[in-house]
């Protein structure tokens, strides 16, 4: 899981969203969610 | 006339919304009643929505909430949108905002039916096509989906062709009318034949599915979701109002009086409402970060989002439907996605 941030969010609260991240990964057990736009989020382009 | 400013507006959506540290819910139904309902047109945001302010809840008690103990429901309601809404607030959604789409998709498919030569009047058959497909519903243990529906139906059966010059193909017309009968209360989502990834639904008559269950008058009920909404998303405005509710300016203006909403002004200069006794100031609360899944309550809930949402950004967040993304949020504010 991959969290694409838009500004800096200081160390901390990086941290505390891979925390989560890790929590949510978890929680979904393997199971992957389609993100219809992730290329363009992980580009960092608008969405159509 | 007491002053809101966005730092607040962020520390109280922190709390209402069940984000802020010791502020989340027991439960989906608390999780739903955190932001008034849940958007459910994607089923996985209902899962998401409710793990994000209910950190012990599992897939299995969403499904429970869901389909068991029916805690939480689904309903077509506000902007021809699928929320998933507390049982205590079903039947002010079926009294408002379902049946304004209610109304409307029967006037649509009444007149397709009839430029399409099927019925001589359209409002007719679908009023008899409704008893049966409530009687087939009820007829069935556990409901019936609309592959079903149309199985049991055979001679109601009808498709409207596609229309000249336009792309597609005839569509069935009973899965449409299944459609307006949730939105108006009379069949409900009473089990769900897919995964927890899409909906496939048995529909049963809400009747026996939710006991007791009233659809409210129009005016009753849309006061009933706006104070809801002013108690969970308040300061807002009266313009969020009308596009949150899909309502007009009218009824909007009316549930606000209703509601009895109190004037507050806000930073851009605009002037907001909060809940009856809700004036006094909320404090910054602890920091705290979320994972908010696509079409999640607190991205969309209000038409004018600058106050969590620094306006470069909304085209890398929502959609140019307007449909908002994956959130990660820091303290309040939209900071980025995640996928």
């Amino acid at each position: 899981m991959e969290v694409i941030l838009r500004r800096d969010v200081g160390a901390e609260a990086r941290a505390a969203l891979r925390d989560e991240a890790d929590r949510l990964a978890s929680w979904l057990d393997g199971a992957v969610m389609g993100a219809p736009y992730a290329g363009r989020q992980r580009r960092g382009e608008p969405l159509p | 006339m007491r002053h809101i400013d966005d730092d607040e507006r962020r520390a109280r959506l922190g709390v209402r919304h069940g984000l802020a540290p010791g502020c989340g819910a027991r439960d989906p139904a608390g999780a739903a009643t955190a932001v008034v309902a849940l958007h459910g047109t994607d089923l996985p945001s209902v899962y998401l929505s409710v793990r994000a302010r209910a950190h012990g809840v599992s897939r299995a008690d969403v499904d429970a909430a869901l389909f068991a103990a029916r805690d939480i429901v689904p309903v077509l309601a506000m902007r021809r949108t699928l929320f998933v809404f507390p049982r205590a607030l079903v039947g002010a959604a079926w009294g408002s905002a379902g049946a304004r789409v209610a109304d409307a998709e029967e006037r649509r498919l009444a007149r397709r039916l009839e430029e399409a030569g099927l019925a001589a009047s359209g409002a007719a058959w679908l009023a008899a096509a409704q008893e049966d497909v409530e009687a087939a519903c009820a007829g069935a243990p556990g409901g019936l989906g609309a592959a079903g529906v149309r199985a049991a139906l055979p001679t109601r059966d009808l498709a409207l062709p596609a229309r000249p010059g336009a792309w597609g193909r005839e569509t069935p017309v009973l899965p449409q009318v299944l459609t307006l009968m949730g939105a108006r209360g009379r069949l409900v989502r009473a089990s769900n034949g897919g995964t927890w990834r899409a909906w496939r639904p048995a529909w049963a008559p809400s009747a026996r599915v939710l006991p007791g269950v009233e659809a409210t008058t129009t005016a009753t009920g849309y006061a009933r979701i706006c104070r809801a909404w002013l108690e969970r998303f308040g300061p807002g405005t009266e313009d969020d109002l009308v596009w949150w509710l899909g309502s007009t300016k009218r009824d909007a203006r009316a549930a606000l009086r209703d509601a009895g909403a109190v004037a507050v002004t806000l930073d851009a200069g605009a002037v907001g409402y909060v809940a009856p006794g809700d004036e006094d100031p909320v404090g910054p609360a602890a920091p705290w970060v979320a994972l908010l899944p696509a079409l999640d309550p607190s991205t969309m809930g209000w038409r004018h989002r600058g106050h969590h949402l620094d306006p470069g950004d909304a085209a890398y967040v929502f959609d140019t439907a307007g449909n908002g993304g994956p959130t990660a949020w820091v303290d309040g504010r939209i900071a980025g996605s995640w996928v």
